[in-house]
């Protein structure tokens, strides 16, 4: 088992963890380096918000029609 | 400083106000420069990455569904999501969007 991964493994694993559950080893290994290397940690924050953002963004237009009044 | 909260009830409450104050004005500003920057970096993704990455990061399917749906191998789909993903965070960062996920 490989418990110290790479800034590159890192950043894949990241991407990764994001669609699916990964092994324990993996996300270990992820664990542990997001604690301890502040880039990779940004990264990592970086796709959650972009997520964040891109639903938001398609979810808006619903909500706002359904607020609209002369909807 | 969050560049963009549409859940925020207030903004929502302003947007169909005509006289707004000049804070929420510079905020719709900024909003309005990050859907056209999101815009144009999607545009500039391979149509196939596009593809993936919006069914999953904007429509929320599963990668599986997707891998189905676009008959491309699982490996593959992944590879095309973790590209597109760090082609669209550098993007958005290079035009300006830098400051989200910030410490």
């Amino acid at each position: 088992m490989k418990w110290m991964t790479t800034c590159r493994e890192t950043t894949e694993l990241a991407s990764r963890a994001m669609d699916e559950r990964l092994p324990l080893s993996n996300r270990m290994a992820l664990r542990l380096h997001l604690a301890i290397c502040e880039n990779c940690a940004r990264f990592n924050r970086q796709l959650q918000e972009m997520r964040r953002l891109f639903r938001e963004e398609t979810a808006a237009p619903d909500d706002a029609a359904g607020l609209a009044p002369e909807a | 400083m969050r560049l963009y909260q549409p859940e925020e009830p207030v903004l929502q409450r302003a947007e169909g106000r005509q006289e707004s104050h000049p804070l929420l004005s510079y905020l719709f500003l900024l909003i309005s420069q990050l859907r056209r920057v999101l815009d144009e970096c999607a545009d500039r993704l391979k149509p196939v990455m596009a593809q993936v990455f919006s069914l999953r990061e904007v429509a929320g399917m599963e990668t599986e569904e997707i891998c189905k749906e676009l008959n491309i191998t699982p490996t593959n789909c992944w590879v095309l999501l973790h590209r597109a993903r760090v082609f669209m965070r550098q993007c958005l960062e290079l035009n300006g969007f830098s400051k989200a996920g910030a410490a």
